[in-house]
């Protein structure tokens, strides 16, 4: 056989093999002891009652057989017929006590309106849990009423001053929009959408230090969208949470400093900029959007399921980048210049690792879009004619859920926020021209407390998948 | 013959719904967690598996409750393969999924080289055999997305030394396979 016709085991595939290899064994001759560890287990999940009497009817073995089942129908036949006297009695008087009922039902109307406001409004305290401590959640329920039956301004909520503070922030259609983005973000998180997220399993890299071994976890596969981030700022504003609001604010005018004045204006504000990536936020801010999606999320759990684990959300550790991309999971731009956490100047990396990078990147030039070319360029330095101009390339775009929003990642391109081993935010992008050109937007950076050029996604660390159990130093 | 099986015979109803308590729930459990099929196919499965352990009844002998645990697992395990083979799912190499690993192979769509797979499938074997029976049984549990915790109490050793070992044992593996496929080891 030709050397090169051979196929070998990828260590990083290993698990269909060792499944196939299961399976064909098991199937083939009784393995006692595998059977015993598969019936021991509690999998803590349970065939409905319906599928479970379909299954013993089949069988044979239901107690809808045989004379018990004519029982059951005869019983039910003089069931239903009670029912159905009861209802006639009910109707007749019903009709006597119509009018009287229908003004009852007029009074009462503006007080269930306010019995909703107060359940709603529990919710959303409930929700944002963590924010109890900057919250003044003495609103009543009037002032709940303000918030949702007329356009939030940033001006009611935010007692500084900033060119948007009198514009306008969110219309109602808006907040019911972004309500909904925020469920769908939260559902999303809860089954571990395979297009929205990446289980990234536990490995050994080399990174800074001659081995490291790196938990799982799971990665979140896009930069968080302006949409999502609106959607965390409605709930604050809901909260009438000044001091959280103050920290998550976006701040828009930070473009202008890059003479992008256009992008001031619309980059978060004006819906086609729903699906790029939220910029011109703080590392603070990024920390209260974690909490409060991991609160969302948990809450959301706990309702599904009473003894379900929680979750937990943070920023990405670097080992987990380099982990991410090491697999193949994370695609990084090839393109040349000062690459970050990536650097192999710097010794974080070896030559393994971006021999394998090219590895993945050829693999990767099969599924080549237009989109790739954008990818591989930073837009720090450019003018806003330019930047605009490959902007423009998203507007075709049409799906937000999940290819819309990956390609739209990939036409934005920013540097994104992460956190190194002492836990602390750290930024980490790709294919600058020089360090040097890196330091100065950093430095820029601190001075502004936030970038046009730095977004962020998230990881999930889930007990109940395994995917993370301590740290990796 | 234990008490089970003999009323099973009889076609007894308990027993019946005994037979899915003790081990067709736990199947149903296992299908969808560790090998993440649906709802609908999990009880497909546990149905199509209930079904034949009853029918085939007749045809066997079991000394002890741990044969007939063994028979029933088996027989799940036929179906779950199948049924992986036929959506070809991600969990597994569909094309190597197959009855005795010397069977000639399903055409694939030909991009995969089939003789060469089986050579791994082969090597891999080979490679499996020569562990110690606790290094398989973690790999292969692990492989199912059991957890360290789950799988402590079948391989005698500490949860939190499993990853390790684990960690080790999928690169000695990967490496001695790749080995044996490189120097036609599988053969003879």
């Amino acid at each position: 056989m030709n050397m090169k016709d051979k196929k070998y085991i990828k260590e990083d595939d290993l698990d269909r093999f060792l499944n196939t290899y299961s399976l064909n064994k098991l199937s083939g001759a009784e393995d006692v002891d595998m059977a015993n560890a598969v019936f021991d287990q509690d999998y803590g999940v349970k065939m409905s009652e319906a599928k479970r009497n379909k299954l013993l009817n089949k069988l044979g073995g239901g107690s809808g057989n045989g004379k018990w089942t004519w029982i059951g129908v005869v019983l039910l036949i003089v069931i239903v017929s009670i029912v159905l006297v009861f209802q006639l009695e009910d109707k007749k008087e019903g009709q006597v006590a119509g009018s009287l009922e229908d003004q009852l039902k007029t009074e009462s109307t503006p007080h269930s309106s306010e019995l909703t406001s107060v359940l709603e409004l529990n919710e959303i305290v409930t929700d944002t849990g963590f924010m109890k401590t900057f919250a003044n959640i003495k609103d009543s329920i009037s002032d709940r009423a303000t918030v949702i039956s007329s356009p939030v301004y940033a001006e009611d909520t935010l007692n500084v001053k900033q060119p948007l503070a009198v514009k306008a922030l969110f219309t109602d259609q808006e907040i019911k929009y972004y309500e909904k983005i925020k469920k769908e973000l939260v559902s999303q998180l809860i089954v571990h959408d395979k297009k929205m997220y990446t289980q990234v399993r536990e490995t050994f890299i080399y990174y800074k230090q001659p081995k490291v071994g790196v938990d799982a976890f799971v990665l979140r596969n896009f930069s968080v969208t302006n949409m999502e981030y609106k959607a965390f700022l409605i709930d604050l504003i809901k909260l009438k949470n000044h001091e959280a609001l103050k920290i998550a604010m976006v701040k828009q005018t930070t473009w202008s400093n890059y003479n992008c004045n256009q992008l001031a204006d619309n980059y978060f504000k004006s819906k086609a900029y729903d699906g790029f990536p939220v910029v011109n936020i703080s590392p603070q801010a990024v920390l209260l959007f974690c909490q409060w999606l991991e609160q969302a999320t948990n809450k959301q759990l706990l309702l599904d399921d009473p003894k379900a684990k929680a979750i937990k959300i943070r920023l990405p550790f670097d080992a987990e980048w380099i982990s991410s991309a090491k697999i193949g999971f994370a695609q990084t731009p090839k393109c040349e210049g000062y690459q970050t956490i990536f650097e192999l100047s710097e010794g974080l990396v070896n030559k393994a690792f971006l021999k394998r990078q090219e590895k993945v990147q050829k693999h990767d030039l099969k599924k080549r879009t237009v989109y790739d070319n954008f990818f591989e360029l930073n837009r720090y330095g450019m003018s806003e004619i330019e930047i605009l101009d490959i902007y423009k390339s998203a507007d075709t775009i049409q799906v937000f859920y999940p290819d819309g929003l990956k390609n739209i990642g990939k036409v934005a391109h920013v540097s994104e926020f992460i956190q190194n081993g002492s836990s602390k935010v750290i930024v980490f992008g790709s294919c600058w021209k020089s360090k040097k050109e890196y330091a100065k937007m950093l430095s820029e950076f601190k001075n502004q407390s936030a970038s046009p050029f730095i977004g962020f996604r998230y990881v999930v660390e889930n007990e109940q998948l395994e995917t993370y159990k301590n740290p990796f130093w | 013959m234990f008490k089970l099986i003999e009323e099973l015979k009889k076609n007894d109803k308990e027993a019946i719904a005994l037979l899915y308590t003790k081990y067709g729930e736990k199947l149903y459990g296992y299908a969808i967690t560790k090998w993440k099929v649906s709802d609908d196919v999990a009880w497909e499965l546990v149905y199509k598996t209930l079904y034949k352990v009853i029918d085939s009844l007749d045809n066997y002998t079991f000394k002890d409750e741990n044969r007939f645990v063994g028979f029933v697992f088996k027989v799940f395990t036929n179906y779950l393969r199948n049924h992986l083979r036929d959506t070809k799912n991600k969990l597994v190499v569909a094309e190597e999924l197959f009855e005795g690993m010397n069977i000639s192979l399903p055409e694939s769509d030909g991009e995969e080289d089939n003789e060469s797979e089986s050579s791994l499938m082969k090597c891999l074997k080979k490679v499996l055999g020569a562990l110690e029976d606790w290094q398989r049984v973690l790999l292969l549990m692990k492989a199912q997305d059991f957890s360290y915790k789950e799988i402590s109490p079948y391989v005698d050793k500490p949860a939190k030394q499993l990853k390790v070992y684990n960690l080790r044992l999928r690169t000695v593996v990967s490496k001695n396979t790749n080995f044996c496929v490189e120097n036609n080891e599988y053969e003879g």
